[in-house]
């Protein structure tokens, strides 16, 4: 769907984003992570032609980014807002024929997503008499409307209510079912493990790791094991690494994790066991050790 | 280009359909009709009628003194005395005539218990001057009539020796207009810039700028907000100029009969000379309207409006773009509204010197041309300096909207930053 080739973008003496290269599969939900100012909104400024590239070259499938492209994406910005003096389907069919939409076809959508979110009746209000959570809602359809191929969301749920969160979770898992792709950004990793499948992590405007979340989760992954038991544990259970250690609960590493039968055997003998479960590591974990070894090469 | 004829349109109709765009279109020529016609109305509906109880002991003037419709003279005999207890019943004062001798008159004397009226008091001046001027001619064998022959009304007409040939000129009447058409100008220039200002920072503010540029590019943003912003102007003075026309007509219609019967009343009364007088002014103007080429100073001017509010909301935008909250905007706005206002100052010297050396120097610079050669225009100017100023000007548009252009597109992304100058140096030299 979409592929960066070695894009650079300087700002003064700041490089903000330095010779990245990504390829974003079709019908996916990707997440693009990083720390604040890693250059992940620089990337998407880049992808929607509001700065310049210093260098490299983009491809909207296999075709060089040209201005036309922008009426395929749709763009969630993290610094967003509406017109407060203008009435929600104006302002709806306004962003939608700046995006190329003849104004009928704009109605005829307006509706469906008003009907779909119940708040037909919202049509001839001002945005200023609506509620922040309100106003979240426009501004999704105002990001949806034109049938994009490809949505792009910075941070998408700041300033969301948890309500609103939901729905719009849901509404970007049809979305893709529907055939989009989804470039999600954002630092809050854990907000998109439960949505992503691809990611690529971003630091000081490169991409130190790619990939998707269960294969790195899987080569991350310490051998770290939570086990909640009741009973005296074994004498000899100092073998195994703890790495934390309760009353009746206890993580332990083991060197392989084919050992893991072992360790339950060993444990079956002196406790009973409630929970023998493998903690995989959480992207901000994965992010950590990866900047971390970055830094140690 | 038609997402810049959707962001146009936008602008324009958000604006037009503004209650205050209304009321402020429609209520302003009202108001300065009202302003034009009160003291029309006041002068109309004067309080009731006065009269003035005359004792004349030369006997020169009884029954000669013309009443009008508000001022009456009744003729009395008796002493002085007598009638100071008596008039207040029925009389505002007395009128006292001794008897004179009509080469210095002297001793006419007008008793009231109030101040009268300055114009009552002229007019009464000028019958009783006609009156003892009529004495005199009766003496001297002669009359009105005879005398009226030999009068002469000159007017002294001012002509401008120029390469185009010799033009007569009223300055007069080109002070009033360069006035006229200078101080709209500044008005309108401080006033919409100040609206695509606004515009600008409420875009920032809302935070949907970004929403529309990923749509659009900055400078097609930047360009039809000023276009929509200029058409919601070019509207608002074709309505005044409309409402203008039809207020000025009605009050003429209602009021110019009795304002001529007035003034030729008083003329005859008081200059009791022929009625020319004003015809020949009027045909004066007339005449100097035509040597000012009004097609060439109204076109020019047009000229200089358009110019003008472009290249200085182009500067409105790009300040509009790097402030942030709207409480510091005026001192940011100072190095653009600082012009204007200087430009007000140069046009109120050029109308006194139109031909000056800074009347030339200011009226080349872009941003003072506008302003500065819209004032001179009624003066005439000289074909070649017109020219190289209205080039001038154009290059500055395209200059300043360039410089815009590049201040807007990185201005508008800025949040919660102070802009420095040299900082803004840089962006406009980004590549």
């Amino acid at each position: 769907m979409l592929r960066l080739k070695n894009i650079t973008k300087r700002y003064e003496n700041i490089i903000a984003v330095n010779n990245l290269s990504l390829e974003i599969p079709p019908n996916s939900i990707f997440g693009l992570l990083g720390p604040n100012g890693a250059g992940k909104t620089t990337t998407i400024r880049i992808i929607n032609q509001i700065a310049g590239l210093d260098s490299g070259d983009i491809f909207f499938d296999d075709e060089k980014m040209k201005p036309a492209h922008t009426e395929i994406i749709g763009y969630m910005p993290e610094e967003r807002g509406l017109y407060l003096n203008m009435k929600v389907g104006e302002q709806l069919v306004y962003l939608a024929e700046l995006k190329g939409m003849k104004s009928k076809t704009a109605r005829e959508k307006i509706n469906f997503w008003l009907e779909k979110f119940k708040i037909t009746d919202w049509y001839n209000k001002k945005v200023s008499e609506l509620s922040k959570g309100m106003q979240q809602k426009i501004q999704f359809i105002t990001t949806v409307l034109h049938d994009p191929g490809l949505l792009i969301f910075d941070e998408p749920f700041t300033g969301l209510d948890p309500i609103n969160t939901e729905i719009i979770k849901n509404e970007i898992r049809t979305l893709r079912e529907n055939g989009a792709t989804i470039i999600f950004s954002t630092h809050r990793m854990e907000q998109v493990e439960e949505i992503c499948e691809e990611i690529a992590l971003i630091n000081k405007g490169e991409i130190i790791l790619r990939g998707n979340i269960k294969e790195l989760k899987e080569k991350f992954k310490k051998n770290h094991f939570l086990i909640e038991f009741e009973g005296v544990l074994p004498e000899h259970i100092e073998e195994y690494k703890i790495i934390e250690k309760f009353d009746h609960s206890i993580i332990l590493e083991i060197t392989n994790d084919e050992d893991s039968n072992l360790l339950l055997n060993h444990l079956l003998k002196s406790v009973k066991i409630k929970t023998f479960k493998e903690i995989l590591p959480t992207l901000n974990e994965i992010f950590i050790d990866a900047v971390k070894g970055e830094t140690d090469e | 280009m038609s997402k810049i004829f959707k962001i146009i349109k936008r602008e324009y109709l958000s604006r037009v359909k503004k209650k205050s765009f209304i009321i402020l279109t429609i209520l302003i020529p009202i108001l300065m009709a009202g302003l034009m016609m009160t003291p029309l109305l006041l002068s109309r509906y004067k309080s009731g009628s006065t009269s003035i109880a005359v004792l004349d002991k030369s006997g020169l003037f009884k029954n000669k003194l013309d009443n009008t419709d508000n001022l009456f003279f009744n003729y009395f005999d008796g002493t002085l005395e007598e009638l100071k207890q008596t008039y207040k019943s029925k009389y505002k004062g007395i009128l006292y005539i001794p008897v004179i001798n009509i080469k210095s008159p002297q001793g006419i004397k007008l008793y009231s218990e109030n101040q009268f009226g300055m114009l009552h008091s002229i007019y009464i001046e000028n019958q009783l001057e006609k009156i003892i001027e009529d004495n005199r001619l009766k003496e001297e064998g002669l009359d009105r009539e005879y005398l009226a022959k030999f009068r002469v009304n000159l007017n002294l007409d001012t002509v401008i020796l120029s390469k185009e040939g010799e033009k007569s000129s009223d300055s007069k009447l080109s002070a009033g207009l360069s006035y006229v058409m200078g101080f709209m100008l500044y008005i309108m220039l401080l006033s919409y810039g100040t609206m695509i200002m606004k515009g600008v920072i409420e875009e920032k503010k809302n935070r949907i700028i970004e929403v529309i540029i990923s749509s659009v590019k900055p400078f097609q943003l930047m360009l039809g907000k000023i276009l929509g912003i200029g058409a919601v102007a070019l509207t608002q003075i074709i309505i005044w100029l409309i409402l203008g026309t039809m207020i000025s007509t009605s009050i003429m219609l209602i009021f110019l009969p009795e304002m001529l019967d007035a003034q030729s009343a008083q003329v005859t009364q008081i200059a009791s000379a022929n009625v020319n007088v004003d015809n020949s002014q009027i045909y004066e103007i007339i005449d100097s309207l035509k040597a000012m080429n009004i097609p060439l100073v109204l076109s020019s001017f047009i000229f200089y409006f358009l110019f003008g509010y472009l290249i200085y909301s182009a500067l409105f935008a790009a300040i509009g773009s790097i402030s942030d909250d709207a409480s510091d905007n005026q001192s940011i706005a100072m190095p653009v509204i600082l012009p204007i206002i200087i430009s007000l100052f140069i046009m109120i010297n050029v109308l006194e010197q139109p031909h000056s050396p800074l009347a030339f120097w200011s009226s080349l610079i872009p941003l003072f041309s506008p302003i500065v050669m819209t004032a001179r225009l009624p003066f005439g100017v000289p074909g070649w300096q017109l020219a190289l100023s209205m080039f001038l000007l154009a290059v500055g548009f395209v200059f300043s909207v360039w410089m815009a252009g590049k201040i807007y597109r990185v201005g508008i992304l800025l949040h919660g930053k102070k802009v420095t100058f040299k900082e803004l140096k840089k962006w406009v030299f980004y590549k």
